[in-house]
C-alpha cells in the first residue's frame, strides 16, 4: 500500500483553479453590484419623473383656478416657476362638489425632493397632509398659458430628474401640459 | 492487476450535473443583466404614454370643430425615445362624434420591432374645455 500525497503539478492546477474561480466569482459579485446600483438609478430617475407628473395632474385636473399665493398651515406659497398653488372645489364622499367650498394644493420643491400639500375644507373628503411625490429632481418648471393666474387655463409642468452611480449620471425628462378642467 | 490505478472518467450522470450547473448560472447572469434592459424599456413605455396622454389632453381641450386631420404630431419629448414617432387617427363615430386613437411608436436599441403605445378616445360636438 504506497501512500502518497500530491504532485507538485497538482497542486499548482489546484491553486490555479482556486484562483480562477474566486476571480470569477468576485467579478460576477461587482457586475450584479453595478447592475443593481445602475438599475436603481434608471427606475428612480424614472419612476420620480412619472410620479410627480401623476401628483401634479391630480392637482391641476380637478383645479378650478391658479391662485397667486395661499397662506398655508405650513407656510405661505406664491405660484411661479417654481411652485404652484392651485383652488379645488370640495367634493364629498360620493365626488360631488360642495358648493362653495374650496380645497388648496401647493405643489413644491425642497432641495431635490417635489412636494404635494393639500389643505381641505372640512366639509371636503380631501384629506389635509403632505406627500412626497419625487426624489431625485434636478429642475422643475411651470409655463402658464396666462400671465393673470386668475385666467390661466393650463400649466405645462416640465420635469427634470437626475442620479448618479459612480461617473456615469441617469437622467428622466418628462414634459406635460395639463389643463384645468374645472375652469 | 490489483496495483494497477484504476483509471475512470466520468459518469454520464456527473457530466449532466455538471452541464445543468453551469447553465442554471448562465442562466442566472443573463437574467440579471437584462434587467437593466427591462428598465429602459420600462421607462420608454413611460414617456411614450405622457406623450400619448399629452397630446389626447390637448385635442380635448381644443374642442370638436378643432381637431386636425389624421396624420402624425410633434411632441418635445419625442426625441428622446429612439426612432419614436406619434401619429394620430380621426375618424367619424357617427355624425357628431369622432374616434381619436392616439399611437407612440418607438424602438429600443437592441430590438427589431417597434414598441408602441395607443390611446382611443372620442371627441362629440358638445363640450370640450374651450
Amino acid at each position: 500500500m504506497s501512500r502518497r500525497g500530491f504532485t507538485l503539478v497538482e497542486v499548482v492546477i489546484l491553486i490555479g483553479l482556486i484562483g480562477l474561480i474566486l476571480t470569477v466569482l468576485s467579478s460576477l459579485f461587482l457586475i450584479f453590484n453595478r447592475t443593481a446600483k445602475v438599475q436603481d438609478a434608471l427606475v428612480s430617475t424614472a419612476g420620480s419623473a412619472g410620479s410627480i407628473v401623476n401628483g401634479i395632474q391630480a392637482v391641476v385636473h380637478p383645479a378650478d383656478q391658479v391662485l397667486v399665493s395661499h397662506a398655508f398651515a405650513t407656510g405661505t406659497y406664491a405660484s411661479g416657476t417654481s411652485t404652484l398653488v392651485a383652488q379645488i372645489p370640495s367634493i364629498d364622499s360620493s365626488g360631488n362638489v360642495v358648493a362653495s367650498k374650496e380645497d388648496y394644493a401647493v405643489i413644491y420643491q425642497t432641495g431635490t425632493s417635489v412636494y404635494r400639500r393639500i389643505e381641505a375644507d372640512a366639509a371636503s373628503s380631501r384629506q389635509t397632509g403632505t406627500k412626497l411625490l419625487g426624489i431625485n429632481s434636478s429642475s422643475l418648471t411651470f409655463t402658464y398659458d396666462q400671465v393673470d393666474f386668475s385666467q390661466v387655463a393650463s400649466v405645462t409642468v416640465d420635469i427634470g430628474t437626475q442620479a448618479a452611480v459612480k461617473q456615469q449620471t441617469f437622467t428622466s425628462h418628462l414634459r406635460e401640459r395639463i389643463y384645468l378642467r374645472n375652469r | 492487476m490489483a496495483t494497477t490505478p484504476h483509471l475512470r472518467g466520468f459518469s454520464l450522470v456527473e457530466v449532466l450535473v455538471a452541464i445543468a450547473i453551469i447553465g442554471i448560472m448562465l442562466v442566472l447572469f443573463h437574467a440579471v443583466l437584462s434587467t437593466s434592459h427591462l428598465a429602459r424599456a420600462a421607462k420608454d413605455q413611460d414617456i411614450a404614454l405622457k406623450i400619448a396622454e399629452n397630446e389626447l389632453d390637448g385635442l380635448r381641450a381644443g374642442g370638436y370643430d378643432a381637431l386636425p386631420a389624421s396624420g402624425s404630431f410633434t411632441d418635445s419629448l419625442l426625441s428622446t425615445l429612439p426612432s419614436g414617432a406619434g401619429s394620430l387617427t380621426v375618424s367619424d363615430l357617427n355624425a357628431k362624434t369622432k374616434q381619436i386613437v392616439v399611437t407612440v411608436s418607438w424602438r429600443e436599441h437592441d430590438e427589431i420591432a417597434n414598441r408602441s403605445v395607443v390611446l382611443t378616445t372620442l371627441i362629440t360636438n358638445v363640450g370640450g374645455l374651450q
